[in-house]
């Protein structure tokens, strides 16, 4: 299957400022993503697994480096007009408590100035996707956790973005929860086709919902970038047993640890 | 046999607000032999947490008993020294005193119970090196990580020598990785000390890892639903993760513990 | 580091010393410009609008005054501040063991919140006229006076504190069965410091304008005496003179606060 280029990160790197010193977060990194790909990070705590994401979706800039999207190059990251171009889901779901469910989506509607009925069905439509149609009317504080990430996932996705952008999505979701939730990504992917990018520091759920892997290290380089070619058939909760499954989940553990030394 | 080291007969507790009752812990009946390391798994909500604090003593149950080596605690009104000092408790978050150095929140048990030889001094020297955090010792924990932290929460509990390590969530709150290190390490400290544990969690692959028999709990109310020895040689190790007969036992757990109801208002 | 990250680093660190010294610069500059120019519109404003000394007096006349009359203000101002000195500690060691108390024995939280919010708003300075009727005209007036009015917040602000130390903290002394007094010396107290420290300094400017209205209102010794005095003897450049020393001992006092706290609490949550 032929796939077209959506974005390519082209030498980006970031130094913050610490006082007089500076801490160097990214260098050199040189990613292409392709449209409606999978991507998995997977990384320890506090390598630069967050801001390369923020730099991605135009949260951030880049101290050095371009972003090439749709042929423009873009030398000073993202641009404000580009910024609707991705949703981005946080590890805690940032919902406003004053607003109810649909309102919520309709935030970002708001913020991009997108009116019109078309508009206002994909509210509906983005709340069946998740499951939460049902709970349009309902206030965060009477959600649960895993609901209040799904409502944060149809929020991200209401603006019709390119690139669904999720950083640790389920983190602060028990694990029982979050392998639910993993399954149902597997399958809003499957019915939007959008592009994903997701950080995640789990190894499983990665290899459940990711067309392609990549790993980063300590030092914010990625070491490895592996495409993850079990079939999609398989990615059920019999998972587990799939051969090639367990194959490169053994691989994946080994380079991770190796990082962890 | 080994001996009864911890027994719980008909626990309950209920939890009154403005607007309901709400049952954290109905009947629940739970015997754990000397030296066992037993996991409580189930959703939030579901009491573990709970019940170990009834152990503990930092809750009180509304009803039932509770018998720690045979004997009777839940009469008392606060339970005797020499009962409490058997037992360390290991919260889910590092909860350290960010006004004392690392080594002294290791070890505050011994200001708390008055305990001041010198062969304790001694043993924290120990318990620093074994975790690796003998150059941490005088930094304050605002200046470390949070994998490191759990560390020191993790051996503050052992500094006065219990029997019996009451752990709730110990690692929920890290990354998988640093989770499976600790993991490996508990069971390591386990095997050396012989002490009897409750581990609390809700990953079915570190219940089944670590322990040699799983209580499944389910929410409203909280309650113990079924029991599961496990039948897997020791020493474990994380090569296990990919065996068959594990997976096989964390299809049976995750098919226990039910499909939380993702759809379910609070 | 890759090459282009080197190549720049130079840059970097230009920019980031240049961005340093102005933060440094200007957060001293800045408040200190922002006082001469309040002196200076108030001044112009007072020569351009040709107001009568008796009226409003003007920054280079105050200033004049409280360096050649000084060993007129001098006296007032150890009075004023020693009032105010006595009346904040006391206020302070009162307020943190009511908090304390209240914070530990649940049935006198209850009892005495309603009373220790009354407190905090309502103005003593009203009762201090019939106080000098019962007490007679003196100095205990003035520092009983400051008491009332300051020791309430220090209250509610530690009260607030200690009873807001996360559970986990607490459950933590419990599984070690402390007593009450090792959960409060060796758990609460430390957490609930900042907390303390606000009712202090907030008590402090309490403590200050509580001092200063009560010897207006019936001293001959202090800074607000001499606010009064100098109104008689239409002084006005000395009746700001008072007042501008009274503000420097109100931020004085605050200052200390923030000193000792320093010293005490070297920790970040």
């Amino acid at each position: 299957m032929k796939m077209k280029e959506l974005m390519r990160l082209q030498g980006i790197c970031k130094v913050f400022d610490k006082g007089l010193d500076e801490l160097v977060c990214l260098d050199d990194i040189n990613l292409t993503i392709q449209e409606g790909e999978y991507v998995c990070i997977l990384g320890p705590s506090g390598c630069g697994k967050s801001t390369l994401l923020k730099i991605i979706g135009g949260i951030e800039k880049p101290t050095l480096g371009s972003i090439v999207m749709d042929e423009e190059v873009f030398e000073d990251g993202i641009p404000k007009s580009h910024l609707k171009d991705f949703g981005f889901v946080f590890q805690q779901h940032n919902l406003l408590e004053w607003r109810t469910v649909q309102k919520n989506l309709r935030l970002n509607l708001e913020i991009f100035r997108l009116k019109g009925s078309v508009w206002e069905k994909r509210v509906e439509e983005m709340l069946e996707i998740v499951g939460l149609q049902d709970y349009a009317n309902i206030y965060p504080h009477e959600l649960s956790g895993g609901m209040k990430q799904r409502t944060g996932i149809a929020r991200a996705l209401v603006h019709d973005p390119k690139v669904l952008i999720m950083d640790q999505p389920f983190g602060a979701l028990d694990a029982i929860t979050r392998n639910m939730l993993s399954y149902e990504m597997l399958d809003i992917w499957k019915k939007t086709q959008k592009t994903m990018i997701m950080v995640t520091n789990s190894v499983e759920e990665a290899l459940l919902v990711s067309s392609r892997i990549l790993v980063m290290n300590k030092k914010g380089e990625f070491i490895s970038k592996i495409v993850n070619d079990v079939p999609l058939k398989a990615r059920d909760e019999k998972i587990a047993y799939n051969d090639r499954y367990n194959e490169l989940r053994k691989k994946l553990d080994d380079i991770v640890h190796e990082i962890q030394e | 046999m080994k001996a009864s080291k911890i027994r719980t007969e008909n626990l309950n507790k209920v939890f009154h607000t403005r607007h309901q009752d709400i049952y954290a812990v109905k009947d629940a009946n739970i015997d754990i032999r000397e030296g066992e390391f037993v996991s409580l798994i189930g959703p939030s909500g579901c009491g573990k947490s709970t019940i170990i604090r009834m152990i503990d003593d930092i809750i009180k149950p509304t009803s039932g008993s509770i018998y720690i080596d045979g004997k009777e605690i839940t009469s008392y009104k606060r339970i005797p020294k020499e009962i409490n000092q058997k037992m360390g408790f290991i919260f889910q978050l590092p909860n350290l005193f960010p006004w004392l150095t690392v080594r002294e929140n290791v070890g505050i048990a011994c200001r708390i119970y008055k305990i001041r030889d010198e062969g304790t001094q001694r043993y924290i020297d120990e318990l620093l090196e074994m975790a690796g955090l003998t150059e941490y010792q005088n930094a304050y924990p605002a200046e470390i990580s949070g994998g490191v932290m759990q560390r020191i929460g993790v051996i503050r509990a052992m500094v006065h020598k219990p029997e019996i390590l009451l752990m709730d969530e110990p690692f929920g709150a890290l990354d998988a990785m640093t989770r499976e290190k600790l993991d490996m390490e508990i069971l390591d400290i386990w095997k050396k000390l012989g002490t009897t544990v409750i581990f609390i969690t809700h990953n079915v692959e570190e219940a089944v890892l670590l322990s040699d028999r799983v209580y499944v709990m389910g929410t409203n109310p909280g309650r113990i639903t079924r029991e599961i020895t496990l039948d897997l040689e020791r020493p474990r190790s994380l090569d296990l993760l990919t065996e068959r007969k594990f997976q096989d036992y964390c299809a049976e757990l995750t098919e226990c513990i039910g499909h939380v109801d993702l759809r379910k208002v609070k | 580091m890759s090459r282009m990250l080197d190549e720049t680093k130079e840059k970097r660190i230009i920019e980031r010393r240049r961005k340093n010294r102005i933060s440094k610069i200007s957060s001293v500059a800045m408040p200190i410009l922002g006082i001469v120019m309040l002196f200076l519109i108030w001044e112009l404003w007072v020569i351009l609008g040709d107001f009568p000394t008796w009226q409003i007096s003007r920054p280079s006349l105050i200033i004049r005054s409280m360096l050649e009359d000084f060993e007129l203000y001098w006296p007032n101002i150890v009075r004023t501040f020693t009032s105010i000195l006595k009346g904040w500690v006391a206020a302070c060691l009162i307020g943190v063991v009511m908090g304390a108390l209240m914070a530990n024995y649940a049935l006198l939280g209850t009892t005495l919140t309603p009373y220790i919010n009354l407190l905090c708003t309502l103005p003593v300075i009203t009762l201090v006229p019939m106080m000098y009727v019962f007490m007679g005209i003196g100095r205990d007036v003035i520092i009983i006076a400051i008491i009332l009015q300051s020791f309430a917040i220090v209250t509610m602000n530690s009260s607030t504190g200690f009873m807001n130390v996360p559970v986990m903290r607490i459950e933590l002394m419990t599984s070690l069965r402390a007593t009450k007094r090792q959960t409060f010396f060796q758990c609460m107290f430390p957490s609930a410091i900042n907390n303390v420290f606000t009712g202090m300094k907030l008590s402090a400017i309490f403590a200050t304008t509580t001092c200063v209205a009560a010897e207006v209102n019936g001293s001959t010794v202090g800074l607000g005496a001499l606010v009064i005095e100098a109104k008689t003897y239409v002084r006005t450049d000395q009746m700001f003179g008072s007042i501008l020393f009274i503000a420097i001992i109100g931020v004085f006092f605050y200052m200390l606060s923030d000193a000792l706290e320093a010293v005490l609490v070297k920790w970040k949550e």
